[in-house]
């Protein structure tokens, strides 16, 4: 190459673009109808109100009838979603879920056809309590590349379908739910700009939540599992002591990214995985119990679509307004995690459940 | 020893000091499972040892917890 040709490439270059960021446009969050509260639980198996009220603050959770499964509820989510952002078509969808309809093929494109998009690009993204985070990352990664304008991401779970009903350390937990956001391209300084993004996993404690059977390592091992083997297995203990400490840490690091202290966080959402953790760890971070959001108490921990749902309650509820600088962080099995920063844009968050006082 | 244990236990977890006696157990004063996890965290974090939560939960008792503490500050 000689230099004339350098120069020329040089002066073909394009004008360097404005960075470009990838804003929240929409938000929901949707919860099948039927609801199960401690009272019915405490009715098959040995707990009590009291006690899951106390350890996890979750009074009700919800499950799908029936017959439905992840699909219905991430396409109910995703069409709010879009909804929300007035906004009728995307260049990609992704799914976060820990609960796909099956294991071959996944559940996104069938979300995409059942909401009308067309052949856009669709995947599911496994990264079970923290796949909303890496969903958004991901979002982010696309739209900061060019690769879309418009993204929908979807995290929606039927824990129903692998929680074992009579494990009295899960039952009380999970319950179903879906929720989404919208995100298109914009300017990094715009409320709802999504801020540095942090994500971390330890694959070493793989064995602190899993479901063992149904997957390729089970099934190479060539031997018949027992049923208890298709149903979640959590160490609730040691599940707490890596969920406060990681969530600390990835909180610490977006806040110094950010170029926040502590101080101008207005409001801390925490996956929802139990309310002493969320307490625990905004505790550790200096974060006031009031600026901490909280729905866990009426859907318990819905794994992926945790977060969004929680913001969509939220910003419903009026404890979420425009330009509150709001502090996100999840964990979840993996072990993976997450945290990031955004400002809250204005717009309609839409949500639909049907809660019990 | 046994003392500064039992003020982390007053301090961080609420419990009242004439309830806390060497043979009490975790239980006895109140600390569910996920309580024993905050108390072996504070036990790392003021008494600068380490010890688990599977550590504080399988000795339950509070002279024991604190004899180990003890070994533990000895060796290091």
């Amino acid at each position: 190459m000689n230099t004339t040709d350098r120069d020329d490439m040089t002066a073909a270059r394009p004008t360097i673009r404005r960075a470009r960021s990838a804003v929240l446009a929409g938000i929901s969050g949707w919860v099948p109808p039927h609801t199960v509260t401690n009272a019915d639980l405490s009715a098959r198996i040995d707990t009590s109100d009291e006690w899951i009220r106390t350890r996890t603050g979750i009074s009700q959770r919800h499950r799908v009838e029936p017959g439905l499964a992840t699909r219905e509820l991430a396409s109910e989510a995703g069409r709010l979603a879009l909804k929300s952002a007035a906004c009728d078509q995307v260049d990609a969808v992704i799914l976060a879920t820990t609960t796909p309809d099956r294991v071959c093929p996944g559940t996104a494109p069938e979300v995409a056809a059942e909401l009308g998009l067309g052949p856009v690009a669709a995947h599911d993204l496994s990264a079970v309590c923290a796949g909303f985070l890496y969903a958004l990352a991901s979002a982010v990664g696309s739209i900061a590349a060019g690769l879309a304008d418009r993204v929908l991401i979807i995290g929606a779970e039927t824990f129903s379908t692998i929680v074992d009903p009579m494990d009295r350390g899960t039952a009380i937990i999970f319950g179903d739910a879906a929720g989404a956001a919208v995100l298109r391209a914009g300017d990094p300084d715009e409320p709802g700009a999504i801020g540095p993004i942090r994500l971390g996993s330890d694959g070493t404690r793989s064995d602190l939540i899993q479901v063992p059977a149904g997957g390729a390592r089970q099934r190479s091992a060539g031997t018949e599992p027992d049923r208890s083997e298709y149903y979640l297995r959590m160490q609730g203990r040691k599940v707490y002591r890596h969920a406060k400490e990681r969530m600390v840490e990835a909180s610490r690091e977006v806040l110094d990214l950010s170029g926040w202290r502590v101080g101008d966080v207005d409001r801390f959402a925490t996956h929802q995985a139990n309310a002493r953790i969320s307490e625990a760890v905004a505790e550790e971070l200096g974060v006031p119990r009031e600026q901490v959001l909280s729905n866990i108490e009426h859907v318990g921990n819905t794994s992926a679509a945790s977060l969004p749902l929680l913001l969509a309650d939220a910003a419903s509820a009026g404890q979420l307004r425009p330009h509150d600088r709001l502090l996100l962080a999840a964990f979840g099995a993996g072990l993976v995690w997450g945290a990031a920063t955004l400002t809250w844009p204005d717009i309609t968050a839409l949500s639909v459940h049907t809660y019990r006082d | 020893m046994f003392e500064k244990v039992k003020s982390i236990l007053t301090a961080g977890f609420q419990v009242p000091a004439d309830q806390i006696a060497p043979d009490s157990t975790l239980d006895d004063l109140g600390l569910d499972s996920l309580a024993t996890v905050e108390f072996a965290l504070a036990l790392e974090k003021d008494l600068g040892v380490e010890i688990s939560d599977d550590e504080v939960a399988d000795l339950e008792r509070l002279d024991k917890i604190t004899a180990l503490i003890e070994r533990r500050l000895q060796i290091t």
